[in-house]
């Protein structure tokens, strides 16, 4: 369901400019719910690859082996890499470019290094606050149908 | 058979940065205009080809939410959409709108 603070300010939007109580049905929920699945399952995947340890440097034998054109698999980030180059472009052919980026924005750089939220600053310099994927959904849609 | 063509709903993208901006945003010129001159033509077509029902007067994609009327209350908003054509003196908006009460 929509934010009730949208609908309640939807609401009164026209009730000022009607003058009547008018019936606001919402059509969406389906949209939503994936999309905060999608969100909040990507969220949990970048809160784990960071968690990870580094890789480890290459050994003189691992460079030997690369250089007579074996692959080199040493951990999951050379699995990793090659899956969210997939995520990347599902998301942005799901979506928009901007979308993209504002989502990645919001996996990556939303929570600063002393885990608060940082406001995403807009084309115009506005700040945004995303507390949950919701607000990132509704924002989202915004910018979706005028890209679009 | 003569079928005629309804207008139906008019989409109406919410651009918003958050729920608060949602009334500032509807107390512009740009955006009042829109909403009663679109208002004045859903419901002549409407009332004129549809009267009695619930419907749609707005669709808002981007909040994924439908703005709905009952027939009970089409006179009190047009009541309120001449009022807003009366102080931009567009008179002959104000007649149509006149006869679209009469008929309820």
């Amino acid at each position: 369901m929509i934010n009730p603070q949208y609908i309640k300010n939807i609401s009164l939007m026209f009730q000022n400019l009607y003058g009547v109580d008018v019936e606001i049905e919402d059509f969406n929920d389906e949209d939503k719910d994936s999309f905060v699945t999608l969100i909040n399952s990507l969220d949990a995947a970048v809160d784990i690859e960071v968690s990870l340890p580094l890789p480890a440097e290459p050994t003189e034998k691992d460079i030997e082996k690369m250089v007579n054109g074996n692959k080199l698999v040493k951990d999951l980030s050379d699995l990793s890499s090659y899956l969210w180059g997939v995520v990347d472009f599902l998301i942005e052919k799901m979506f928009t470019p901007k979308v993209k980026e504002l989502i990645e924005w919001y996996l990556y750089e939303r929570i600063d290094e002393w885990g608060e939220v940082v406001p995403y600053i807009d084309e115009e310099g506005e700040e945004i606050i995303f507390n949950t994927p919701d607000d990132l959904y509704y924002y989202s849609r915004s910018l979706y149908f005028s890209d679009k | 058979m003569k079928q005629s063509k309804r207008l139906g709903p008019i989409s109406l993208l919410l651009i918003s940065k958050g729920p608060e901006d949602i009334i500032e945003a509807s107390t512009t010129k740009e955006f009042q205009e829109f909403i009663y001159f679109n208002t004045f033509k859903i419901l002549k077509d409407e009332i004129e080809n549809n009267p009695g029902g619930d419907f749609t007067i707005f669709n808002i994609p981007n909040m994924g939410v439908r703005i709905n009327l009952k027939p009970n209350q089409l006179s009190t908003v047009l009541e309120k959409t001449k009022h807003y054509f009366e102080n931009k003196e567009e008179f002959e908006k104000c007649m149509a709108i006149q006869k679209l009460i009469e008929t309820l």
